[in-house]
């Protein structure tokens, strides 16, 4: 929205709430109460904001390697010698990076896609680093490549895609157990989940 | 006092787009009501009781809230799933292709029992069909869901001098609407139509092969049909079809696949 047409509003307090409209998810009422927010705010505050998205736009850079967001090319990931540089997990986006470093469960390297393959919204594997991925695994010393895409049919369709179209043959690709999530409940699971479950079924410790 | 008004039906799930936080909006296509976009709230969170019930292909009972804009959907329950979408990139992008298709000439809130039923055949030959039986009944799923929605082409008179067509090779427009014959086809833009694509075309408009019949039709008329078909519904969208783009780079794969493998055994004799 244009609130050029209001002059009673400061100029420099307009073009903020123009600028905060642009964000995901912020209309033009919370962009309004956002930039009173930020007028009230102390300038020591307003400072720190104003530097981290500045330095955002300035210092991040994608890791040629594993295309993640990151300060430095290469990525403190993909140098650190105590990972397992064999294993690649392949992730739609880098916030799927933080979910899986938060629980503390995988040691090797990734790949992030930054999507996944959309045909009804005219995303192919071009527009994605799938290239890039197909490129390391010629190049680089890989045993597996895990495909951690989302459970949807998007995801599936790139883990398909990656599968079928992978030359590099003695590399052991696997895909992420798919089943029932803790706390779930059985009553509103799905036929797909439900099989692949069932499928995964795993015999208990006596 | 306001009276929360609530509908149940049967759906096929086209597409959804992330809303908000955690929600869907997600079309649909209703036995009852044609095509809709209902709000599932919560529905991205891992344990939300709708996770796996609203992909795309997926054939489901809901009970949905009546909404000014969008409904709101409330319970579903999933009436079919395809696990063969989820193996087969090829069935994949073929079903998504379905899903535009009908997203793009459904109007919304305007039932349509006929394409709800022609979508539910197809997604069912889809997934239990080989390539060439799913690829044949495609194409008549093309030419029907123009028929569906009043845009046929015409088949049997020439669409320029009115003349009945004869049984020969003819010529075909997009922008005319149809079969144009030898003597008018230099005064239009047209593509050449074999009498086979005419025939096979006819066919469609008369019997059906999604109603179980059984013919043998060549790889090359099924191309041909294709190309002239989407060549007709590309010019009353007026818009590229995004999923058809997907399907050509992935026959493009397969096809240097085919020659790879062609070669090795060449080699190898």
């Amino acid at each position: 929205m244009n609130y050029n047409n209001f002059p009673i509003i400061s100029d420099t307090l307009t073009q903020l709430i123009d600028e905060l409209h642009k964000l995901p998810g912020i209309g033009p009422k919370t962009a309004q109460r956002l930039a009173y927010f930020i007028v009230r705010q102390t300038k020591k505050d307003n400072d720190d904001l104003a530097n981290a998205i500045f330095s955002v736009s300035n210092n991040i850079v994608y890791c040629e390697k594993c295309q993640n967001i990151s300060d430095s090319d290469p990525c403190r990931i993909c140098i650190n010698p105590r990972r397992d540089h064999s294993l690649i997990c392949v992730v739609e986006d880098p916030m799927d990076v933080m979910a899986i470093e938060k629980s503390n469960c995988f040691k090797g390297l990734y790949h992030v896609l930054h999507g996944s393959i959309s045909p009804l919204n005219g995303i192919g594997p071009d527009q994605l680093k799938i290239k890039e991925l197909f490129d390391r695994l010629k190049s680089d010393d890989i045993k597996e490549l895990i495909i951690a895409t989302n459970p949807t049919l998007q995801g599936e369709a790139t883990a398909l895609y990656i599968s079928n179209n992978n030359s590099n043959r003695d590399i052991v690709m696997t895909h992420l157990a798919r089943g029932l999530p803790v706390g779930g409940s059985l009553e509103y699971s799905d036929d797909i989940t439900l099989s692949r479950a069932f499928q995964g079924r795993q015999q208990l410790d006596r | 006092m306001n009276s929360i008004k609530t509908y149940t039906t049967a759906g096929i799930i086209l597409k959804y787009i992330p809303y908000k936080e955690a929600d869907l909006i997600v079309t649909l296509l209703t036995e009852n009501t044609g095509k809709v976009k209902a709000v599932a709230q919560g529905a991205r969170r891992i344990k939300s009781k709708f996770i796996g019930h609203l992909e795309p292909l997926t054939i489901i009972n809901g009970l949905l809230i009546k909404g000014k804009t969008l409904d709101t959907i409330s319970q579903v329950d999933i009436k079919q799933s395809y696990p063969e979408f989820y193996m087969d990139l090829n069935r994949l992008s073929r079903g998504l292709y379905i899903c535009e298709l009908v997203d793009q000439f459904a109007p919304e809130n305007e039932p349509n029992k006929p394409l709800f039923r022609l979508t539910m055949r197809i997604l069912s030959i889809l997934t239990n069909s080989t390539e060439i039986d799913y690829e044949l009944a495609l194409r008549e799923f093309e030419f029907q869901i123009l028929k569906i929605s009043g845009l046929m082409p015409e088949l049997y008179n020439c669409v320029s001098c009115n003349t009945s067509i004869i049984p020969n090779d003819h010529n075909y427009s997009a922008v005319g609407g149809g079969v144009i014959c030898t003597d008018c086809s230099s005064n239009i833009q047209t593509s050449p139509m074999s009498l086979s694509a005419i025939k096979l075309i006819r066919f469609f408009d008369n019997k059906s092969i999604l109603e179980d019949s059984q013919i043998s039709i060549s790889p090359e008329t099924i191309q041909e049909v294709k190309s002239l078909l989407i060549n007709s519904i590309i010019h009353w969208l007026e818009r590229e079809l995004k999923s058809n783009n997907f399907i050509n780079h992935l026959k493009s794969l397969n096809n240097n696949k085919t020659d790879l493998e062609t070669d090795r055994m060449t080699m190898k004799g």
